[in-house]
């Protein structure tokens, strides 16, 4: 889930149209769907053997927005102690609006756990700049140092995150072990490096695989079905269209320019380069996750259920960049409203089957857990999604 | 019974169960499950009732695991009201002063108003005054660290090369330089010469006190004169520390955009706008500072002031070729930097008069 969080939203009484739209297609499909605030939502109508179900966001930007900037205002008159309650707060209402059939989920964690995992990752935030300051020697050796807490940190995130996310009464749990997680953060990582970027696929997708497998929700565990081919696929055809699209570019636009004196590089040339890496970066970010989070969510199962999600890249490519420049023109102030529009657009194309019947889970065993792995591996931007 | 519908799940399984909840006047809490053969009684003290947000639902966590999902938000703000029964404690007065900001347009306006203001007031003051804390507290040692890393980087990407000024014009600029620099007390400085296709003809101070001169600046100045107003004025950077400040300055601006966004990629981006128009501002300040410094320095030294202004429109007009480079458009304009060089030279004109 947060991995929509990270995204979009225009309000919703502009964007409510498009929403009914799909509202009217997702009924003919036969799915649950309700009108946002309807109380108890009618019961999935069912097909043959299985019945499909949409989940819903009812999520709206302008009430997010509400929230948001209040939590901005005590964040920074508390100096950032209320941040923990912020959290918690936006958490809830986010996954308060999305629904799977009658219900929606539930976040649940203490928000003093998150202040106390928030300070754990300030010291290190503040004594890695020190390093990095002092001399790159110093900051390496202090990742160095920190890069065998990573597995645990990661561990820690993931648990504290689905142990926190509930569902009908029912929580979520990771997991995961020590060595597994090791050799998917920092060790196929290095391995990526000294193979020059080869191993990353590889590696991407047995980070998937780690983190869906291990995930449970009651007492049973997910499952994942997907191979490390179509991830190389993704990046190997970013890899190629970056490529091409580099040297198509520079015969069109640099080579004309380029005069008989070498001394004085075109104008052309010098800003062809950094527009090219950025508009680049920009396009292959969000292929591989549009792509990426595709395949990773048709891939998993749950007991009798799959799911199935259909991310297009226009879409994305859209959603991010409106709201990049509507971020800069607003001086951050559009960024909940950015975070409901990813976060609507991901959650309304994502389907799960489920068997006929009424489906009834068992939770697991779950305990409290201290916070600072969550807040850890938000700072280094290791939260992934449910 | 005037129950609140609500939906029970025991917390072993995902099975709802339709039920009815009460708050009675001594401090219970009563769930009446699938009608009324199966209550539950708890007291209010065990039990959690989450904060309101928006109408979002809410799951009250009963002891044991158990929990109550609500939807009706109003109807259970009602009940915790009369159960609290004219004493509310503070908790419960702050959740309602939260649901009112965040619900309505005044709260949000409201807050929308104290963040505009501590922003505003934090980059005004806070900004300068945090900078300057930070240089008061970095130890002269780790300043001159930084302006290492950072020469050996400008050194590694080929931006600075060597120098091919020839020794003895670098030991008459060096002399110039050394004396400069025991006249106005500044320690630690250290003069540098290199050429670099880079940045052009150009001077800049590092953090820790290395000022580099390049090989096209030497070229340009047209007397010796020139060369000591524009190591002078770079001078006045390592005096007032300016580098380490920008640096402090500015990731004081990227802390307080994070905690405003929250999230530093987000910051980052929508910092590109203010966080430029900030640095610009800071570093004209600055680069003020630096050339009252030169002045006051030149005028001792019989030097007109001028000689800055001079040097700086000629530079002007070398970059001028190729569009504005990014250090002029963080400098003030180099004809109104000559205008105060030329009246810091009558200031000093009529102050010797008045001798």
């Amino acid at each position: 889930m947060s991995e929509g969080n990270t995204g979009a939203g225009i309000d919703a009484g502009v964007e409510s149209k498009p929403d009914s739209g799909a509202s009217a297609e997702a009924w003919s499909l036969g799915e649950t769907l309700a009108s946002g605030r309807d109380d108890h939502p009618p019961v999935a109508t069912e097909s043959d053997e299985s019945r499909t179900q949409r989940l819903r966001c009812t999520a709206d930007g302008w009430e997010y927005f509400r929230i948001w900037i209040v939590n901005v205002a005590l964040t920074l008159l508390t100096l950032g102690v209320y941040s923990a309650w912020a959290k918690v707060r936006a958490r809830r209402y986010l996954y308060g609006h999305i629904w799977l059939g009658d219900t929606s989920f539930d976040y649940t964690a203490n928000p003093v756990a998150i202040l106390r995992g928030r300070i754990l990752v300030a010291f290190v935030a503040v004594a890695l700049w020190f390093a990095n300051l002092l001399s790159l020697w110093y900051y390496y050796a202090a990742l160095a140092v920190l890069a065998p807490l990573v597995p645990w940190v990661v561990i820690r995130a993931r648990t504290f995150q689905l142990r926190n996310s509930r569902y009908r009464g029912v929580a979520f749990d990771f997991q995961g072990r020590f060595w597994d997680a090791a050799v998917w953060y920092p060790l196929m990582a290095v391995a990526s490096f000294v193979t020059f970027g080869l191993a990353w696929p590889f590696r991407i997708f047995g980070r998937d695989r780690f983190l869906i497998e291990e995930s449970r929700f009651g007492n049973k565990r997910f499952r994942f079905i997907g191979e490390a081919g179509p991830y190389y696929g993704v990046y190997i055809f970013v890899w190629v269209m970056t490529v091409v699209l580099f040297i198509g570019s520079c015969i069109v636009l640099v080579l004309p320019s380029v005069g008989s004196d070498p001394e004085s590089p075109s104008p052309t040339a010098a800003w062809f380069v950094p527009v090219f890496g950025v508009l680049a970066g920009l396009f292959s970010f969000i292929y591989i996750r549009a792509r990426l989070l595709s395949y990773r969510w048709s891939c998993t199962q749950f007991g009798d259920s799959d799911f199935v999600l259909q991310l297009s890249f226009g879409a994305m490519l859209w959603l991010y960049a409106s709201n990049a420049v509507l971020i800069i023109a607003t001086f951050g102030l559009f960024t909940p409203f950015a975070r409901i529009r990813v976060l609507r657009y991901v959650v309304d194309q994502f389907l799960v089957m489920q068997p006929l019947g009424e489906v009834t889970f068992e939770a697991g065993e779950a305990q409290r857990l201290g916070a600072a792995g969550a807040e850890a591996a938000g700072e280094f931007g290791l939260e992934i999604g449910i | 019974m005037n129950g609140l519908p609500c939906r029970y799940y025991d917390g072993r399984t995902s099975t709802p169960r339709e039920a009815e909840m009460t708050i009675t006047a001594d401090g219970n809490l009563i769930v009446a499950i699938d009608g009324i053969e199966n209550r539950e009684l708890h007291s209010l003290s065990d039990v959690r009732i989450p904060h309101r947000i928006a109408d979002t639902p809410r799951h009250v966590r009963l002891p044991g695991g158990a929990s109550c999902e609500v939807r009706d938000n109003d109807a259970l703000d009602e009940m915790q009201v009369r159960s609290d029964s004219g004493r509310q404690p503070v908790g419960r007065r702050f959740e309602r002063l939260l649901h009112r900001l965040d619900s309505t347009w005044r709260g949000a306006a409201a807050a929308l108003a104290v963040t505009a203001a501590i922003l505003l007031s934090f980059t005004k003051w806070g900004t300068p005054a945090v900078a300057r804390l930070v240089v008061l507290a970095t130890p002269p040692e780790l300043e001159a660290v930084i302006g290492e890393n950072l020469m050996t980087l400008f050194l590694q990407l080929d931006v600075l090369t060597p120098t091919e000024v020839d020794e003895s014009r670098q030991a008459e600029i060096l002399q110039a330089f050394y004396e400069m620099k025991d006249d106005t007390g500044v320690e630690g400085a250290v003069l540098g010469f290199f050429s670099s296709a880079r940045f052009g003809p150009n001077a800049f101070a590092l953090p820790g006190g290395t000022v580099v001169i390049t090989d096209e600046l030497v070229e340009l100045a047209e007397n010796d004169e020139e060369i000591i107003a524009v190591l002078a004025h770079e001078l006045g950077h390592v005096a007032r520390r300016h580098v380490l400040r920008r640096i402090a300055e500015r990731s004081s601006m990227l802390v307080l955009w994070t905690a405003f966004t929250g999230d530093v990629s987000v910051a980052a981006l929508s910092l590109l706008g203010p966080d430029q128009l900030l640095a610009q501002r800071y570093s004209r300040v600055a680069e003020r500072e630096a050339d009252r410094f030169a002045f006051d320095y030149l005028l001792d030294a019989d030097i007109p002031p001028t000689r800055l202004g001079d040097l700086l429109q000629r530079l002007e007009g070398a970059h001028g070729a190729g569009g504005v480079p990014s250090w002029l458009a963080s400098h003030p304009g180099a004809e109104e930097r000559a205008r105060d060089a030329a009246g810091a030279a009558e200031r000093a004109g009529g102050a010797e008069a008045i001798e």
